[in-house]
């Protein structure tokens, strides 16, 4: 496993010289080659791609792993947090459900 | 007529008398001070989760972007080489597909973790939102008023001259606002490390996958351009009928990367909120500012959908 600089250097190389292989300069540059060289260029330029595929996926990954890492602590925010809105919920409902009763009472009161 | 003096119990029950109706009133004024302080805090709770919300739904729209640019800069790759690349180099394309799909699993994850944080703020955008407060305050402003109901003693109770039915509700609303702001603080608190660290990691996430857009997107334009308007200009015999407008629509209509810098820069400036935020020094006035980054974020996708409708 090659460590993050180099791979990242290594990736930000293999983009520029993705890009040069993929300019209009470099198809003029190939205009009246032989077979042999446009088959070399031809395998040269997917053959960086393919390295571009690999080497970004490992940078990804590892960006991946950490962001994982971190889930348990956004989850048990989300959690507590909701318990806050959630005992809100409980409060106003019971308030709620005290004054029906109390409204109850008060006309069975008031009756006798 | 003679008058007799005040006597000993009466001049005390007049202190207290005072006393009790000047405490209730500074009490009220203290906790209406204390309260909109309180509120101006809990806007900013809510300002910066509605900043967060609308960062990590662009993130997601973002992502699957950044999966199908990458597919199409491949396949646009693997067509032009194709004619020059032998049977064995050709086989190959098995190597390109098994990376693009470990692209994708990877994308799907990072996808995943992207709704989390986005249900993270919306909740915490909830309790800033609540209107917990005023509706707790009203019921139980309801329950005094049903208690009276029951005994009038209830009903006309005071505090000094100020009835205890007419400001119970007030009371309430105040209490809960500062129990939601106290919840929202510790919160913060609690929490500052792991969204530090949440932060940090979206601007290297968003950088990689900006990077790669840029590239992705660029070797496109390119290809375009060689096939479209340069080879067939160098090349004997006659030009395509739509040559003209198509290098005009071309050079005209070239794809701003810029987009791709902004929408990188969003999650920084949204660490940088959140720091503010976390010192007490988060200012409204940068709420626009925010949001403008993050809809780089929205502006690149419209333009690679763009793109991708065309081909």
């Amino acid at each position: 496993m090659i460590a993050p600089e180099i791979r990242d250097q290594t990736l930000e190389q293999l983009d520029e010289t993705f890009l040069k292989m993929t300019s209009p300069e470099w198809d003029l540059a190939l205009i009246g080659k032989p077979q042999d060289v446009l088959t070399q260029a031809a395998e040269a330029r997917e053959l960086v791609q393919l390295a571009r595929l690999r080497l970004g996926n490992a940078a990804l990954s590892d960006i991946r792993d950490k962001l994982i890492k971190n889930e348990d602590g956004l989850e048990e925010g989300r959690n507590e947090l909701s318990q806050v809105l959630d005992m809100f919920d409980e409060i106003e409902s019971a308030l709620g459900a005290i004054n029906s009763f109390l409204n109850v009472v008060a006309r069975v009161v008031s009756l006798v | 007529m003679s008058f007799a003096p005040m006597s000993k119990d009466t001049r005390i029950t007049e202190a207290v008398f005072k006393w009790n109706t000047t405490a209730v009133l500074v009490l009220t004024l203290l906790s209406f001070v204390a309260s909109s302080c309180g509120a101006a805090r809990t806007n900013q709770f809510k300002q910066f989760s509605q900043a967060g919300t609308t960062y990590t739904t662009a993130v997601i729209d973002l992502i699957d972007a950044s999966g199908s640019t990458t597919i199409d800069a491949d396949s646009l790759e693997l067509v032009e080489d194709r004619e020059h690349l032998t049977t064995e180099q050709r086989k190959r394309i098995v190597d390109h597909n098994k990376e693009l799909r470990t692209r994708l699993a990877i994308l799907g994850d990072m996808k995943r973790h992207a709704h989390l944080l986005n249900s993270y703020f919306e909740v915490l955008g909830a309790l800033a939102d609540s209107n917990a407060p005023s509706q707790i305050g009203s019921a139980a402003d309801g329950v005094v008023q049903a208690l009276g109901k029951i005994h009038p003693s209830i009903q006309n109770a005071k505090i000094g001259e100020a009835p205890v039915a007419n400001f119970v509700g007030d009371v309430t609303q105040i209490v809960v606002a500062h129990f939601k702001a106290a919840a929202l603080e510790a919160e913060l608190k609690k929490r500052a490390k792991t969204i530090e660290r949440e932060l940090d990691l979206q601007q290297a996430a968003l950088s990689a996958l900006a990077q790669q857009m840029r590239v992705d997107l660029q070797a496109q334009i390119n290809r375009q351009e060689s096939k479209d308007i340069v080879l067939p200009f160098v090349a004997d015999g006659p030009l395509p009928g739509a040559w003209s407008s198509e290098r005009r629509d071309l050079l005209q209509s070239q794809l701003s990367l810029a987009s791709v810098d902004g929408a990188a820069d969003a999650a920084r400036k949204l660490k940088i909120a959140f720091v503010a935020l976390a010192e007490g020094r988060f200012q409204l006035v940068d709420v626009p500012a925010l949001l403008s980054d993050i809809n780089e974020i929205v502006s690149l996708i419209e333009k690679v959908e763009g793109k991708q409708q065309k081909q």
